[in-house]
């Protein structure tokens, strides 16, 4: 006795700037579709009840949570994941910031904030730290503290502005 | 010994070594491993909060199409447990639950789906018990007990010991304060759930591989060899960078040996991934904790003795419990002078979610207690809490009443600093109405002195390969949390041996490749395997 009788859909959308096909069980949310049937592991799941921000990933621009949004209702859009922030083997900004100021420890939550904090610099390329704030609390970090979170944010956001912006001695070595 | 040269790498801000995967979303955590004919393990877990199971019925799940295998206490009768003296844990309870949650069968199905529907057809059938809800619940009844080991009734560990005559201090006293606090207990919530893939190579290979999110690989390694029985040569541990873990990935867990079990029967690879909430069932949190403290000062403030009890709801199995039990008591004579010291510990079993190691291991519950206590002292002595502090620091290169050494002594700067910064004297007691500052000080011990299983081998070790290229290669026991113990390996190294620490390659955490480091916990591993690299370094040089 199967458990379902359902059969898989295939719906097209773009993943990354490229077009993709992909065929999944219907009652699958787009994390699941996204982690199991297209290989992208980069988006980490913490709840998959929508309370923690760990699976954000941006549909048409737009951070949502992948465990909330059903595979199916993304056909015809356009998602993106980390996987797709690196471009010509460069690394993004925002990943270089992170990177280089230990805005990522355990790395879990980090493709998450990484997302959201392109988007929000895509609508604000010169945010406050209150709007960098507002922009990330729905997600949660446990090693950070999220300060480091918010100074590789403004680092980046800098940088992308065309400044010639350096991490502060703070930043790096806090205060001495 | 020549003069030391300035550090071209240590003390240096530099990238961790696994930070562009990290950003990159490239690093393989447990979940993110998957195998061709991979199953999916779900367990079965407890309704009750004590019971003693009667029948399980595991027919109509074997029936269920794409379950290939369930499993019950019976086919796992073999104990275990971190600590060597309290070996309690069973995989699957054979034959009584002891908290909601606590796992009674596993089932290895083609798809999650499918092992969660067998699940529904799994009937077990309780007899509940009368269960306990807090510590003072399970000293009020010994019985029914919930183990039957212990010190007594329901209490697991009872611990008694005296450093000077307390009552005799206490008599010198100018006041005598006596309080009673309560930690109501916190968990670890790493942003990653535990999960775990185990793999069977069949005989004549015989050899188990198991991919898992733990802070300690040694020890689940020696656990499973005991449980499944497999020569420890047999099984290969592989712990993948832990998305956080605070203490919470520190015990053998029951999903770790089912997954192995079930790897073995069904000669497929097997994968768990727990749910949030069986996170909280995993637990081995913070330990609730009711604590009396009696203390006698002088009039300025010197402390002539301290009576301290502490009383801990260690939950339903042992886990690391005894060892945090004596930790609520042994850290409250390194911050301040106390001469003469008395601590009572207990631990109880009750019918919750086993408590642990978490963050500071057993030493934030009674800090809580001692700096508010001390706090009070001050308001009563008409002393400033900061001046009080100071005036009653342990003195540099002493020993304490109950024989802790303390080296040097950098808390009074410390405190001087922050009155200075925060601008205490003009904030304390002189804000508006609702808004306050305060001050409390804490202390831990890095380095964990002992192995869970006592010997004389050592707690970490580093082999490095020298490739004829110039590329070194760090292989070491140790696990990466998040902490940056596999950053640290490179750097020192690198230090040492004057090369590019992004020149360096770092395995870790894999009981075939890498000499044994204990595990991610009690703030050890830069100590441990930080000194085995610089030793290591150091020869190779």
């Amino acid at each position: 006795m199967p458990v379902s009788n359902e059969s898989k859909v295939t719906i097209a959308l773009s993943v990354n700037g490229e077009p993709a096909e992909v065929a999944f069980m219907p009652h699958k949310t787009l994390l699941e579709v996204l982690r199991e049937d297209l290989g992208l592991t980069g988006t980490k799941h913490g709840c998959e009840l929508g309370e923690c921000g760990t699976c954000t990933v941006l549909l048409d621009g737009t951070p949502v949570l992948s465990c909330l949004v059903l595979g199916l209702a993304c056909a015809g859009h356009a998602v993106r994941t980390v996987e797709g922030m690196a471009q010509g083997g460069k690394l993004h900004p925002l990943q270089e910031t992170f990177a280089d100021l230990g805005a990522a420890q355990c790395g879990y939550c980090t493709p998450a904030f990484l997302l959201a904090a392109e988007a929000l610099l895509e609508a604000n390329p010169q945010p406050t730290r209150h709007q960098i704030k507002d922009a990330l609390a729905g997600n949660l970090c446990r090693c950070t503290g999220y300060i480091k979170i918010y100074e590789a944010v403004e680092l980046a956001a800098a940088r992308m502005r065309g400044e010639i912006a350096e991490p502060t001695r703070e930043s790096l070595y806090g205060h001495t | 010994m020549g003069t030391r040269k300035a550090s071209r790498v240590i003390g240096k801000a530099l990238r961790k070594v696994d930070a562009v995967a990290k950003v990159t979303g490239a690093t393989r955590f447990a979940d993110d491993l998957a195998f061709p004919r991979m199953l999916y393990c779900k367990l079965l877990r407890s309704t009750e909060p004590h019971a003693r199971i009667i029948s399980i019925d595991t027919t109509a799940a074997q029936r269920l199409d794409g379950v290939q295998a369930v499993l019950t206490g019976r086919d796992l009768p073999i104990p275990f447990g971190i600590l060597p003296v309290s070996q309690d844990e069973h995989a699957l309870c054979p034959d009584k639950v002891r908290f909601i949650g606590d796992p009674v069968a596993a089932v290895a199905a083609t798809s999650e789906e499918t092992a969660t529907a067998a699940l529904d057809l799994i009937k077990v059938v309780y007899e509940p018990l009368k269960s306990f809800d807090s510590a003072e619940a399970a000293i009020a009844h010994p019985e029914p007990r919930i183990h039957d080991y212990g010190d007594s009734g329901n209490l697991h560990k009872l611990i008694n010991l005296e450093f000077g005559d307390v009552e005799a201090g206490i008599g010198e006293a100018d006041l005598v304060r006596e309080d009673l606090f309560f930690f109501e207990g916190s968990t670890h919530l790493p942003m990653e759930q535990h999960a775990a893939v185990a793999m069977w190579s069949p005989p004549p290979d015989g050899k188990l591989t198991l991919w898992t999110s733990t802070q300690t690989p040694h020890y689940v390694h020696r656990a499973l060899a005991k449980v499944l029985e497999l020569p420890a040569a047999r099984i290969r541990v592989i712990a993948t960078p832990n998305g956080g873990a605070f203490g919470g990935k520190s015990d053998p867990f029951s999903h770790e040996i089912a997954v192995a079990r079930l790897a073995m029967i069904t000669g497929r690879p097997v994968k768990i991934t727990l749910t949030r909430e069986e996170v909280f069932y995993c637990h081995r949190g913070r330990h609730p904790t009711l604590m009396w403290v009696r203390t006698g000062v002088k009039r300025d403030g010197a402390i002539t003795g301290m009576h301290f009890r502490s009383l801990l709801d260690g939950g339903a199995y042992g886990s690391y419990g005894v060892a945090s039990t004596y930790y609520t008591g042994a850290l409250q004579t390194v911050t301040y002078n106390v001469p003469r010291y008395h601590f009572q510990g207990a631990r109880a079993f009750t019918n919750k979610a086993p408590c642990g190691p978490k963050r500071g291991h057993g030493t934030p519950q009674p800090r809580f207690a001692l700096e508010v206590h001390l706090d009070k002292i001050a308001e009563q002595l008409g002393i400033d809490p900061a001046e009080l502090r100071l005036k009653t620091l342990v003195p540099p290169n002493s020993l304490t009443a109950n024989y802790l050494r303390v080296g040097s002594m950098g808390l009074g700067t410390c405190i001087a600093k922050v009155v200075e910064g925060s601008e205490w004297k003009k904030k304390f007691r002189k804000l508006p109405e609702g808004r306050g500052v305060g001050l409390a000080c804490s202390s831990y011990i890095s380095g964990a002195g002992l192995p869970i299983y006592w010997n004389n081998m050592p707690h970490s070790g580093v082999q490095l390969k020298c490739d004829r290229g110039g590329g070194v290669t760090v292989f070491c026991g140790s696990t990466e949390i998040g902490q940056g113990s596999d950053s640290i390996l490179a750097y020192i190294v690198a230090e040492v041996l004057g090369i590019d620490p992004f020149d360096i390659a770092v395995v870790t955490a894999d009981t075939d490749l890498t000499p044994v480091d204990l595990g991610s916990y009690s703030s050890r591993v830069t100590l441990m395997s930080g000194n085995a690299a610089l030793q290591a370094a150091e020869r190779a040089r």
